[in-house]
């Protein structure tokens, strides 16, 4: 919930399947009905699981992790 | 977000499924292939078929070849190793019984599993008895086109945010739609809740798990069981958050120590909390950072190929998956320094051998009762131990709940929806988007996740730990009763944060109970196992508003399998 993952979207490539919305688990992406194109909404909430690149056919979604913002909540962090 | 007009939809079916992963799809295609007649409505949150684990930590079934292995033996094994005696060891037999049966199942459905060329299942054996076979990962898909084709209703972007009851039956449910704030009122004679496990958001592809299911059933009365049991963790890469299967073996300390040589004698893929517990003291000891040496492992020597390349199984469409996520944990690994990563897994709903809950004909499967059900004992939901068993445990479940919910439906008129029950969950459900001031779900996540993640107070615990946790809870449950929310994807945050601080409860008040340390759950303070007191099942109650703990014994003397001091 500290993430800051970005990601990217190539509108000229996007077909409008719909893929990306469906294979979304956790909500972060909403569907715009009128360009038929994902919307990345709760952006916040992205857990970088990459489906959404994965499942695209037409290879223009890219997801780029922020994994120093995901946080472990160990103790012992504060030694390294 | 004020003065909220939301549509209603009234609905009624013979049976409501609430979750559209593989438990909830295997139960909605085995109600249809038992009785086709009977009406089937599954509910999911997100989307059918994309939701859950099983389409994204899963690709293995466990196996067992029953030419070398009798189900009797595994239990033996199971009890005395993994479930230490706490485990319903009929049903563990009746799961393994059933091993073959069910991967056939799967394969009848669509789903794809590799072969040898002579037309063979092909297994890797992961211990004495076990071995697991790959499954791709678009197996919770399959599983949806056979439910839809087979005349299954489908809606999702709904979540069910509590259950209906008359007289302690199941009526129904009611939930909201989480694009339009729609209210659902459905009537059904049975109501299967397949809503997976509590994870609190901490790790990544278990982060939907949020404990709503848990939290629903617990409001509406239904007894839980096994809640200390709650929180598996394993070792991750620090920098990358990712886990590397098999690698137990081979974790070193900044002195070149194995540290875990003691307790793991021959290479297996299962966790197991005392290495965890081995983190935890080495680091506390100055002996810290710990290091994997995955080149020392057979299973990982050759990059893990296991998911990266097709050599072993041809999965092609979790290949694509695997290696994406492997390249960009690649880029940033520049060591293999590990670091205990809370993963959760807490799966309390108490259930019955037919998967029934306290409440009647209210049942739950897969990952909300894995630990209410008690069929593994002493251990978290899988993969907590025994990897393979989360797809089968779940497709287990679903199969008893189908049949047995749909032999009711045909017996049942259902009970009557009460009015003023649907009034009180409307006013609960949309409360934080009248409030206009408050608290957020992130604040009350966050806080909760800085309390139940660290390895010491979640998985290697003490009295002083646990009772520290349980204030810093209270706190937060106080705070939780001002949620506010801007919109209805905030306000399903909200349910879930409500589901997370209840979960947290429940799991600290029932490991304070437990003063003995047992398979997974490890106290650091109580670190023997205690069969002449904790033979017991530790339960937990809503009775008015209160969190009522109780003890049950578990009747070991009725069981094959016992302790030699029993």
């Amino acid at each position: 919930m500290n993430m800051n993952n970005v990601i990217k979207l190539d509108k000229e490539k996007c077909i409008g399947c719909k893929l990306c919305y469906k294979s979304c688990f956790i909500d972060v992406i909403r569907w715009d009905d009128e360009e038929k194109k994902p919307v990345f909404k709760y952006i916040e909430d992205c857990v970088h699981c990459n489906y959404c690149e994965v499942v695209c056919p037409k290879g223009c979604i890219e997801v780029v992790p922020d994994f120093t913002g995901e946080r472990f909540y160990q103790t012992f962090d504060k030694y390294k | 977000m004020e003065n909220i007009e939301c549509n209603k939809q009234v609905l009624s079916t013979d049976v409501l499924i609430v979750g559209g992963g593989i438990a909830g799809l295997t139960a909605a295609v085995t109600i249809k292939e038992t009785n086709p007649n009977t009406n089937v409505l599954i509910i999911e949150k997100q989307t059918a078929g994309y939701s859950g684990k099983a389409n994204r930590g899963g690709g293995v079934l466990q196996y067992f070849d029953f030419n070398k292995t009798k189900p009797i033996d595994f239990v033996a094994y199971h009890a005395n190793a993994v479930g230490c005696f706490l485990g319903d060891q009929e049903q563990m037999l009746n799961y393994v019984s059933m091993n073959n049966k069910m991967i056939d199942k799967l394969i009848e459905w669509g789903v794809k599993v590799p072969y040898n060329e002579d037309g063979t299942l092909k297994i890797i054996p992961t211990g004495p008895m076990v071995g697991i076979i790959g499954v791709d990962l678009d197996i919770t898909l399959k599983v949806r086109q056979t439910a839809e084709k087979k005349g299954v209703k489908i809606i999702d972007k709904v979540t069910i945010s509590d259950l209906l009851t008359n007289g302690g039956e199941i009526a129904g449910a009611v939930g909201y739609s989480i694009l339009d704030g729609t209210f659902y009122v459905i009537k059904a004679k049975s109501v299967i809740l397949a809503t997976g496990s509590q994870n609190y958001r901490v790790m990544n592809m278990w982060a939907n798990g949020r404990g709503d299911g848990i939290a629903a059933a617990y409001r509406a009365g239904a007894e839980m069981r096994n809640a200390e049991f709650g929180n598996f963790a394993q070792l991750f890469k620090i920098k990358s958050h990712h886990e590397l299967v098999f690698n137990e073996n081979v974790l070193y300390n900044a002195w070149d120590e194995n540290i875990t040589k003691n307790f793991r004698w021959f290479i297996e893929a299962d966790v197991n909390s005392n290495a965890l517990a081995e983190w935890y003291n080495q680091t506390a000891a100055g002996k810290g950072p710990i290091y994997m040496r995955p080149e020392e492992s057979p299973m990982t020597k050759d990059n893990d190929i296991m998911f990266t390349t097709d050599a072993i199984w041809s999965r092609p469409y979790g290949l694509k998956f695997w290696k994406v996520i492997h390249e960009k944990c690649h880029k940033v690994d520049t060591d293999n320094e590990v670091v205990p990563g809370f993963v959760g897994e807490q799966s309390p709903v108490k259930v019955n051998r037919d998967l029934e809950t306290t409440i009647c004909r209210l049942f739950a499967i897969g990952d909300v009762s894995y630990a209410g059900s008690a069929v593994a004992g002493a251990v978290p939901a899988p993969p907590g131990r025994n990897r393979g068993s989360g797809i089968l445990n779940a497709v287990f479940a679903g199969m008893i709940a189908g049949e047995k919910s749909a032999q009711y439906a045909n017996q049942s008129e259902g009970k009557t929806i009460l009015e003023e029950q649907v009034k009180m969950w409307e006013e609960r459900a949309f409360a934080p988007l009248q409030r206009k001031a408050g608290v957020t779900a992130k604040e009350v996540i966050q806080e909760l996740q800085t309390i139940i993640a660290p390895v010491e107070n979640s998985i290697y615990m003490s009295e002083q730990r646990l009772k520290v946790a349980l204030r810093k809870i209270e706190k937060i449950k106080a705070k939780a009763l001002q949620l506010t929310a801007e919109d209805f994807h905030y306000l399903l945050s909200c349910h879930e944060a409500e589901a997370m601080v209840l979960c947290a409860e429940m799991f600290v008040k029932a490991a304070l109970l437990r003063k003995e340390s047992r398979g997974w759950f490890l106290r650091e303070d109580y670190p023997n196992l205690d069969n002449d007191n904790w033979l017991k099942w530790i339960t937990v109650k809503n009775v008015e508003g209160k969190m009522i703990l109780d003890t049950e014994s578990v009747p070991i003397e009725k069981y094959p399998i016992r302790p030699r001091n029993a």
